[in-house]
């Protein structure tokens, strides 16, 4: 190995502060520096500080984000995460590395120049399969468009190096473009159009402001660009593209320098960009609020946790303020601190990461328990790969989130709160630093806030990539610098959490409930809802549906309207097969089941579960076996390993499952199987271990005979690549452009002439079924 | 204090007692491999579990605080269940063999891996005493030995296997060319006259163990010498009347000459013995009332009574065998179950349990190619230096081994799941003197090194994690502290001694 400069170690720790709470943040520093954790470095820093040589060893390898050998120049992140792997991602990651020649077991090209990484959710599931390199987003990527992504990215990239020069805004509003600039949407461009939009208001001297806004939930139809004018009036524009920006805005607003012909002139071409959505995709229209899909998406949602989605940019504090914001917490001050918790308990919300306590009880516990110091601590760690809910909420409703944790901390009587947020969320992280910065000026953190004497305290804290530190005792254990390891309930958090204090974790999308919920009351809020689920619910909605996003559904609705009503259904030619509800912790519900109201209870029983809120839409293409070993991939890769059942349950049913998809397996392994699951699931120490087990069990239930189909050699929805294989149909016109994809030449060129798949060569990369034109490819199983 | 009701047992504690010291407080055992009494638990083993009503999960009682008004279930058959699967879930990532696979191989279960240990350490005389306490005659029975302990050998897959018959016709020869040679102190005599009719391999073999064992034998044959159909065989005359002697002299009484039905009867046996054993061989004997079945005297396979009472029956009188060693192996299990019968305990013989390898994969070759002792040069002048070559395949720690203990006890089956094996890694430190080995394949990951030796931690997660000294340290560093402490609590050989 090469020598390295060590002297930053000592530099970094020393800012940092030595002290083992530290370790992660300093780990992810030096991680920074060096772009990698250099061995001599983690040595040094044990020499150098008092932190402990067994724990830097144990916490460096812990966490997914730590890499211990260099890395290339530019990281290119596969999204793995639940709709992209449902479309493809698999064969994407299968390319790069076919087309980077990366050797088993490695992952950065031999020279250095692209390491490739798996990543959970990119939060942009609507362009899925998503590829991330830099932060430059590639959406809808296959086999076949690798290599050109990453000759875009390296041209791309040089262009942004030449353009890092920032244009002022500009005069007096005459109106407001708004454009969303939530992650989904800087991933389809809307950065660009922001720049583009820039460029034309400065171009033609036209006083409107620029207004970056968060999330608005419709991912599937972004970039999406929003003309406010002096009059109040407003047009929304989908999908809009760098080349449309200049009409757009010549259509509203009026620059005082061309005269008026030349503006009807551009008038004229915009509306033929408009109306030729017939002659080609339609990738570029305008809808208004009342259009049928748009209205079809917004209508059946009910706004509390993401009220003005869409109308407040997210690092505004003053917005949030002139909107109601903060009023929760004023009301707060005026009660007792009980009083709240009534408000809460009555309101009977369950907290919404998954385990559905309802907050209430728990926030008493904490209350009542005795002790001189309380923590609350904001549990940003969403770990479900198919699910961005609370990143969306973080990153478009930072102060909403820090209103809803002040309002806890108070309840409970805690002066020290801290966010966990994954480091996978930059943008997350930023805004909310932003945040917190801000509400320290205004004195709404501090002492005596609101002139009030509750005086609190908020910090952040850096994830490092583990999904079971969304446990609220290994999320506990994280924050103070260890290993993310479960420990065994009772003793409960909220009677011995954080430095043995009670402590109460809760989500965040429970924190930014509870503005609304204490301004509305517990009455109010309560009325909406089922039964045994009172309130909205968010949700990811991705896989095969037309209208992907974020979604925000009053509970006791059913699957049924979200995926057909809000979602508009799957698109054609795919049939809808099922729905998974939960991701890694949930099951996969048959589309016959569509009428199950999202309600903890009913769910439980059709045996899904709420869990965090990622709904992925799945169809006749879509393999029950594949996904119930997506899942198990992934849950058996977060095990912390602590305990028997799941460490090694965990890998034993995967390779059972890898047995079906291999088509290895026999029908006692079904048997085996279920056994299996049955004991992890009644026999694990945490939650992970706990609910790994559901996505086997559902889909077992539900879809035995894709099992059975797999033993005898079949995969019916055409997916697992050893059970498959590809022919050319007489729709073949002779394009060649099969042949030309194909990685390891398994198509012969033969110009004009129906083409052939040599199926021994065959590596089942899908890219001639991606590329042809005429749908001449077949999947045989 | 806290009431509650284990196994249907009414109890009472004190404040924070976990359900396994309540248990244990009356009198039952709940298995434990990652309790560290006195230390915060790691509830990773999972073979502690129990059953509370009215919670779905199984519980760990290791780290579960009885409450008051609780019911516990300790035995009941899911939570046998539990503990069994945890057990096999271990078993299916653990790589280890506890027996050496000669051993299991051999027809009397020879402990070959130790035998060789002394004899590379120059210990000829503890490797006889290993050698003959386990079978008779040890040269007669290697030459005739089909010698499976050989074709097993793990060796053989590197270059040859172990000789270990020829090793032990050496030490068997070495021991009858001295002035006094080795025979088995006796135990405790337990005051049972025993006649064993046939002088024969197998009477022979009967004689010998069952005088070991501390009866009175008798023995009768019908010709002038020892032997039987040893006789018959390529064995030098001169050996094999030294090692037959040698059985005859150990026991009570001999009558050479003396035939069944002519010169005494079995019903006059019967009364003077407390027990009679039929050894006579293939050829029929002609008797009333002993029934016979396809292949020979019937007996009862579990006592070997025959139809008579008090009359028993081994070896090829009751079915014949491939060669006589096989023949005499079978008779070795058969004398423990008549003696353990005619002493009145119960005759079980439950399998004994036995973690192995199986087929190595790569890794594993390769990991022992590197470990593998060399050949010594003079292994052709004295092939008791061939003994250096053995590999040991047997385990350290198969006596205290808790995985083991369980295993058995639970009857879980160690290839429960289909999957590889982990890989051989073996870590070998002087420390203080002692020879230090952690097998990282026999981990279980319980955690209990970790929170007795502040050097040691587990590095990665999940599946992939492992033990690994603290960074900047090496392993004999990270296990010189408290050497002996995470030793004796490793609950496998993942951390052993090797003295
Ligand atoms: C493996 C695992 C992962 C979890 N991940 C999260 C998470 O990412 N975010 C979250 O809020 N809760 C997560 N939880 C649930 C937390 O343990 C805890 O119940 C929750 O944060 C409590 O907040 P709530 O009551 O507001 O839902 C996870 C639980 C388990 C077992
Ligand atoms: S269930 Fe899994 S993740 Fe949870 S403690 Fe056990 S091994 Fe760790
Ligand atoms: S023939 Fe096979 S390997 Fe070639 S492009 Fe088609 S699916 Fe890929
Ligand atoms: S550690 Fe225990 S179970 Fe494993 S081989 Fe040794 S004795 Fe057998
Ligand atoms: S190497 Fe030694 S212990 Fe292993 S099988 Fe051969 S003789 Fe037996
Ligand atoms: S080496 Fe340590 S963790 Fe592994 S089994 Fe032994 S005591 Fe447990
Ligand atoms: S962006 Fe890939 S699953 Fe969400
Ligand atoms: S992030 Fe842009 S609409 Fe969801
Ligand atoms: S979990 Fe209780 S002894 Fe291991």
């Amino acid at each position: 190995m090469n020598e390295i400069e060590l002297q930053p170690v000592e530099t970094i720790a020393n800012d940092i502060g030595p002290v083992s709470e530290n370790l992660i943040a300093i780990l992810q520093a030096i991680q920074h520096h060096y772009g990698y954790l250099p061995k001599q470095a983690l040595e040094h820093l044990a020499k150098v500080t008092d932190l402990s040589a067994r724990d830097i060893a144990g916490v460096s390898t812990f966490y997914s984000q730590f890499r211990h050998k260099p890395v290339g120049k530019h990281v290119v992140c596969v999204c793995h995460g639940t709709a992209c792997h449902v479309k493809g991602a698999p064969g994407v990651t299968d390319a790069l590395r076919r087309h980077l020649k990366i050797e088993d077991g490695e992952d950065t090209d031999a020279d250095g120049l692209f390491t490739v990484e798996k990543v959970a959710c990119l939060g942009c599931c609507t362009l899925a399969p998503a590829v991330q390199i830099g932060d430059i987003t590639f959406g809808h990527i296959n086999a076949g468009k690798v290599e050109q992504m990453l000759k875009d990215y390296l041209f791309l990239s040089k262009l942004k190096e030449q353009d890092k020069k920032q244009a002022k805004p500009i005069g007096p509003a005459q109106g407001i473009v708004k454009l969303g600039l939530g992650s989904c949407c800087i991933a389809r461009g809307s950065d660009d159009v922001r720049k583009a939009v820039q460029a034309t208001l400065e171009q033609y001297n036209i006083n409107a402001t620029i207004k970056p806004v968060g999330c608005v939930g419709m991912c599937h139809q972004t970039p999406l660009m929003e003309i406010e004018l002096a009059n109040g009036k407003s047009h929304l524009y989908a999908q809009v593209q760098c080349a449309d920006v200049e009409k757009i805005i010549l259509k509203h607003f009026r620059p005082p320098k061309i005269g008026k012909k030349i503006v009807a002139k551009l008038r004229n071409a915009l509306d033929e960009v408009l109306s030729d959505g017939a002659a080609t995709p339609a990738s570029h229209y305008g809808i208004g609020l009342r259009d049928k899909p748009v209205a079809a998406f917004l209508d059946r949602q009910k706004h509390i946790t993401t009220e003005y989605h869409g109308q407040i940019s997210p690092p505004d504090l003053q917005e949030y303020l002139d909107k109601g914001g903060f009023e929760g917490l004023k009301k707060c001050f005026s009660h007792k601190q009980q009083d709240i918790i009534d408000i809460v308990t009555e309101s009977q919300i369950r907290g919404r990461g998954g385990g559905g306590f309802p907050s209430g009880i728990k926030w008493q516990i904490a209350f009542d328990a005795k002790a001189e110091k309380k923590y609350l601590i904001c549990n940003g760690d969403e770990g479900d790969p198919g699910a961005f809910m609370d990143r969306m909420l973080l990153e478009s409703y930072p102060y909403r989130v820090i209103e809803g944790l002040i309002i806890a901390a108070y309840a409970i009587g805690a002066h020290e709160a801290l966010f966990y947020i994954r480091a996978e969320y930059p943008l997350a992280l930023l805004r909310v630093k932003e945040a917190l910065e801000q509400c320290r000026k205004q004195k709404l953190l501090g002492n005596n806030i609101l002139h009030s004497d509750f005086s609190i305290d908020i910090k952040i804290v850096e994830g490092a990539g583990a999904f079971v530190c969304g446990e609220e005792t290994a999320l506990i254990a994280s924050i103070m610098g260890q290993r993310g390891m479960p420990q065994i309930r009772p003793p409960y958090p909220a009677v011995k959490g954080l430095h043995d204090c009670p402590t109460i974790v809760n989500n965040v999308e429970t924190l930014a409930t509870l503005p609304w919920l204490i301004l509305n009351g517990a009455k109010e809020f309560n009325s909406i809802g089922s039964e045994s689920s009172k309130g909205t619910k968010v949700f990811a909605l991705a896989g095969k549906i037309e209208r992907g996003g974020l979604v925000e559904v009053p509970m006791g609705i059913t699957i049924r309207e979200i995926i057909e009503d809000i979602g508009g259904g799957v698109p054609a030619p795919g049939k809808l097969k099922a729905v998974q509800i939960g991701g890694p912790s949930g099951g996969t519900l048959p589309g016959r089941m569509l009428d199950v109201k999202v309600d903890y209870k009913a769910l439980q029983q059709a045996g899904a579960i709420m869990g965090s809120g990622g709904l992925i839409v799945l169809d006749d293409r879509d393999c029950m076996v594949d996904i119930a070993r997506y899942f198990l991939e992934f849950t058996q890769d977060q095990s912390c390993g602590k305990c028997t059942f799941c460490r090694v349950g965990t890998k034993r049913m995967l390779e059972i499952l890898d047995r079906f998809c291999k088509g290895k397996a026999v029908l006692t392994d079904i048997d085996k199987l279920h056994e299996l699951a049955l004991s992890v699931k009644h026999t694990s120490l945490c939650g992970l271990g706990k609910t790994a087990p559901n996505p086997i069990l559902s889909t077992l239930e539900y879809f035995k005979d894709e099992y059975i189909a797999h033993i005898e050699g079949r995969c019916p929805a055409g997916k697992c690549p050893d059970l498959i294989r590809y022919e050319v149909n007489d729709n073949c016109i002779g394009c060649v452009m099969c042949a030309r994809v194909c990685p390891v030449s398994a198509i012969e060129y033969k110009p004009y002439e129906k083409h052939e798949i040599d199926t021994e060569k065959c590596i089942r990369c899908n890219g001639c079924k991606d590329i042809c034109p005429e749908d001449a490819i077949d999947i045989i199983s | 204090m806290i009431k509650l009701r284990i196994d249907n047992k009414s109890i009472e504690v004190a404040e924070n007692t976990t359900i396994l010291q309540a248990a244990n407080s009356i009198g039952i055992d709940i298995p434990t491999l990652c309790y560290l009494q006195g230390k915060k638990p790691c509830t990773s083993c999972f073979v502690c579990v129990v059953k509370v009503q009215g919670i779905d999960n199984f519980v760990p009682a290791c780290a579960t605080v009885a409450k008051d008004g609780m019911v516990v279930d300790t035995q009941s058959d899911d939570v046998l269940k539990a503990r069994k699967g945890a057990l096999e879930l271990l078993l299916s990532d653990h790589l280890g063999d506890c027996y050496e696979p000669c051993k299991i191989a051999c027809p009397f279960g020879l402990d070959i891996s130790a035998m060789l240990t002394h004899i590379e350490n120059k210990n000829d005389d503890k490797a006889i005493k290993v050698m003959k306490n386990a079978m008779p005659m040890p040269a007669i029975v290697s030459l005739l030995c089909p010698r499976p302990c050989e074709s097993i050998c793990r060796r053989k897959q590197f270059d040859t296997s172990i000789p270990i018959a020829s090793i032990k016709i050496q030490l068997a020869q070495n021991d009858l060319a001295k002035e006094k040679p080795y025979t088995p102190a006796p135990a405790q005599n337990i005051g049972k006259n025993i006649a064993i009719i046939g002088a024969g391999p197998a009477g022979l073999t009967a004689a010998y163990l069952m005088t070991i064992a501390g009866c009175n034998c008798t023995v009768f044959d019908k010709n002038n010498k020892p032997g039987g159909t040893l006789n018959d065989t390529k064995i030098d005359k001169e050996l094999l009347t030294a090692e037959t002697m040698e059985i005859l002299e150990a026991c009570h009484e001999v009558h050479l000459s003396q035939e069944l039905g002519v010169d005494f009867t079995l019903e006059q046996l019967s009364k003077d013995y407390n027990a009679v054993i039929l050894a006579t061989g293939e050829n029929k004997i002609e008797q009333a009332n002993l029934q016979y079945s396809k292949t020979g005297i019937a007996i009862d396979t579990q006592t070997h009574k025959t139809s008579i009472d008090k009359v028993y029956s081994i070896g090829s009188a009751v079915k014949p065998a491939k060669s006589a060693v096989l023949a005499m192996g079978k008779v070795k299990k058969s004398c423990s179950d008549i003696i353990s019968h005619l002493k009145g305990d119960k005759i079980d013989n439950p399998k004994l349990f036995n973690c192995r390898i199986g087929k190595l994969n790569e890794q594993h070759i390769e990991a022992i190619k590197a470990i593998m002792p060399a050949r010594p040069n003079n292994e052709k002048d004295n092939i008791l230096e061939s003994a250096k070559l053995c590999l040991h395949c047997d385990c350290l720690k198969k006596e205290q081994c808790g995985l083991k203990k369980y295993s058995q006890q639970y009857d879980a089956n160690f290839q429960s799941f289909q999957c590889d094996k982990p890989a051989l890694e073996k870590i070998e430190c002087e420390i203080d003197g002692r020879h230090v080995i952690y097998e990282s394949g026999k981990c279980i990951k319980c955690g209990k090194c970790i929170t007795i030796n502040p050097n040691l931690t587990f590095i990665n997660r999940g599946y992939n994690s492992t033990l690994s000294p603290a960074i900047g340290m090496d392993w004999p560093e990270a296990l010189s502290v408290k050497t002996d402490e995470i030793i004796n609590n490793c609950p496998t050989a993942a951390l052993s001694f090797q003295d």
